[in-house]
């Protein structure tokens, strides 16, 4: 082929490529305005935004694992473990009614869990799969033994700001924190060398190794950062919904998951933006709320769900290969 | 090498303290204890041994379950073994053949599917083993049902809901997830108790029993219906979370919530005024209450029913209660305020323990 044509060719598939969740993303909102007339309002976004944060936060975490190469399945109940450890900070320790406490506990007990899965899979060479699976059991097991696994309310707390407090009445606070973690992550990526390595890693790790990176010290900091993304996201959502229970971890892991493949970042590795995972958020959380707006009967929701993520994925398939 | 030593020493360290707050300020057991004991343990014949199969045991409803099971088992001096089927039906049946096995004294299970568990049932009664169907009807004779009437309740509250809204508008229903036996009965108790009001409107959305996507539910209808009256969600704790949902949209005075199940913060919430009502069926006393059957099973006694009735409550302030008699809904419903119903969840002990109970 022309050198000069397969260039362009590939520029394009580039570009097209890193359209494709926004593309994906479009389309849904037109056919929905299109069905639901009345979608499209100021309360909608305001719903989004607030809605998206824990899973968009989450779905960054996600993001960097599957970058890296591996993945991680710890969030969902990690995400109940790590907010019934908060409430016990809450309710029940020296720290009682301690803002900075109750915050520094959900960073503090995601970094934990983050490491813990790093050194598993680094130093035990047990597959992330396998290791983040044990650990998710794990931490099902600890969300129903701290405190017994009793509900606890948040009721009046300063806390309470972060889920549902709103600057001059429309943007979210979460949503503030959900774009801060975006611009951090996104600095990570492009401009530390962790970002780099952590492309390195799930592009060709055994090349990375014999680059002289440091490949165990690199995935057990990309575990990290899933961990703290785990428990930024488990701070949202008990500040949200104003209580920690074990059983907040909803689908939240799935739909975290899923957000990150929609927006384009490559399952074996190597490959995904922010804001891709970011587009990807969003049209995980509209296809929720279109749910409800097309009253769409319950036994017929989730298939709905699974056939617009196929959608999105395969449309992406489809573009890479023909490029190819 | 030392480094990772150290950092291993200082995970396991940090998981112990975890652990240790945990385990004790509670006396719930985990799966992993649980499952320890029945794998290492073969049960002591001299001490009556029940085994149960939860649905789901994050759900804050079997929390409260479990800890009153175990203030039954502590009283009579039993042990419980507590398994979670995670929802699924092909675990409980695996769990049931695991407890046949074992040679357990009672079964109690709370069935995902009842007319689907009736062969392992049978299975139970002829290894000699009494069963427990807890919220659903097995016809098989050493079988015994333990409810409270769901379908019943959910009905009054509904046409209470119907009432307090004049009759006419759109009201919404958080319930569990369709095949789910509660989540059933409590779902058509509402729409039967609506059916008798043409001008109502029900919107509904599945929660599977969790806060996050209740909140979430219930805010996409709020958003979708501007005009919605009231909001019914068949579990506090997803109340409690949708209820946030209504107070962020600033909807509170416009809004009527109702729920079910009769937790502290629920009850708290009616008292303040934030739901209109609550019905008490006490997770904690449910617990105790089925953990005292299955011990008088194990020793032999045999209740003359077999489906076994548990008394339920409707927690609702003086003020409204007035109202519901005015409306006369229903008669013989037993109506305690919240603060007589905050007594009870406590007094569950009291109440129900009997001494003699195997001399009856």
């Amino acid at each position: 082929m022309n050198p000069v044509l397969s260039k362009r060719l590939n520029s394009e598939k580039v570009n097209l490529e890193k359209a494709m969740p926004l593309i994906i993303l479009i389309s849904l909102l037109l056919i929905l305005s299109l069905l639901k007339r009345d979608f499209l309002s100021l309360q909608t976004f305001i719903n989004l935004m607030q809605q998206i944060s824990a899973v968009g936060v989450v779905s960054i975490g996600a993001m960097f694992v599957i970058i890296s190469g591996g993945i991680d399945f710890t969030a969902g109940y990690g995400l109940a473990m790590i907010g019934m450890a908060a409430g016990h900070v809450y309710s029940r320790s020296i720290f009682q009614g301690s803002v900075l406490a109750v915050i520094l506990t959900f960073i503090g007990v995601g970094a934990l869990l983050g490491l813990a899965n790093g050194l598993l899979i680094t130093k035990l060479k047990i597959l992330p799969f396998i290791a983040t699976l044990a650990m998710m059991s794990l931490a099902q097991g600890l969300s129903l033994m701290i405190d017994g696994g009793t509900m606890i309310m948040f009721s009046d707390s300063p806390i309470l700001f972060i889920g549902q407090g709103r600057i001059v009445n429309i943007i979210p606070v979460s949503f503030i924190v959900y774009l801060l973690v975006c611009i951090a992550a996104d600095t990570i990526l492009k401009k530390t060398k962790l970002g780099i390595y952590t492309y390195a890693l799930g592009g060709n790790e055994p090349a990375a190794w014999y680059a002289g990176i440091k490949v165990d010290n690199y995935k057990i900091l990309v575990y990290i950062v899933a961990g703290i993304c785990t428990g930024i996201g488990s701070l949202l959502t008990v500040s949200k919904i104003a209580m920690a229970t074990p059983s907040i971890y909803g689908t939240t892991l799935i739909d975290a998951i899923a957000a990150t493949c929609i927006g384009g970042t490559s399952m074996s590795g190597g490959k995904g933006t922010v804001f891709g995972t970011f587009i990807g958020s969003i049209i995980i959380i509209l296809i929720g709320t279109a749910l409800t707006y097309l009253k769409i009967p319950a036994e017929m929701q989730d298939v709905f769900k699974g056939v617009v993520i196929l959608l999105a994925i395969a449309s992406d398939a489809i573009v890479t290969k023909r490029y190819n | 090498m030392k480094k990772i030593l150290a950092l291993l020493l200082t995970l396991t360290l940090l998981i112990g303290v975890l652990t240790g707050c945990g385990t004790s300020s509670s006396q719930a057991p985990s799966e992993q204890n649980v499952e320890q004991n029945a794998e290492t343990e073969t049960p002591k014949k001299d001490k009556v041994v029940l085994g149960v199969v939860l649905i789901d045991m994050t759900n804050q409803f079997f929390v409260d379950m479990i800890e009153g099971g175990n203030k039954a088992a502590e009283d009579y001096g039993c042990e419980v073994i507590w398994k979670s089927a995670d929802g699924s039906f092909d675990n409980q049946i695996s769990l049931i053949e695991n407890f046949i096995e074992q040679g357990v004294d009672c079964i109690l299970v709370d069935p995902l599917d009842s007319e689907g568990l009736r062969p392992t049932i049978e299975k139970a009664s002829a290894a000699g083993i009494p069963t427990i169907t807890m919220a659903g009807k097995v016809d098989v004779d050493t079988n015994y049902t333990t409810v409270y009437n769901d379908l019943e309740n959910t009905r009054i509250v509904a046409e209470m809901t119907a009432k307090m809204i004049d009759e006419e508008g759109t009201v919404a229903l958080l319930y569990g997830n369709k095949g789910n036996l509660v989540s059933d009965l409590r779902q058509q108790g509402y729409h039967e108790g609506m059916s008798k009001y043409p001008n109502i409107n029900i919107v509904e959305q599945p929660t599977n029993w969790d806060p996050p996507t209740g909140m979430k539910a219930a805010q996409d209808i709020i958003a979708a219906n501007p005009d919605l009256k009231a909001l019914h969600c068949v579990s506090d704790a997803v109340t409690l979370a949708a209820y946030q949902a209504i107070k962020t949209a600033g909807k509170e005075d416009q809004i009527i919530v109702t729920s079910y199940d009769g937790n502290e913060d629920a009850i708290k919430a009616v008292e303040a005024g934030q739901f209109a009502c609550t019905v008490l069926t006490g997770a904690k006393k449910t617990g105790y209450w089925n953990i005292q059957i299955g011990y008088m099973l194990a020793n032999g006694i045999r209740p003359k029913e077999h489906i076994l009735n548990l008394d339920t409550h409707l927690v609702l302030t003086d003020e409204n209660k007035a109202k519901f008699e005015e409306w006369k809904i229903a008669d013989n419903v037993s109506i305690i305020s919240p603060t007589e119903a905050l007594k009870r969840t406590e007094m569950y002990r009291e109440e129900l323990y009997d001494p003699n109970i195997l001399n009856k």
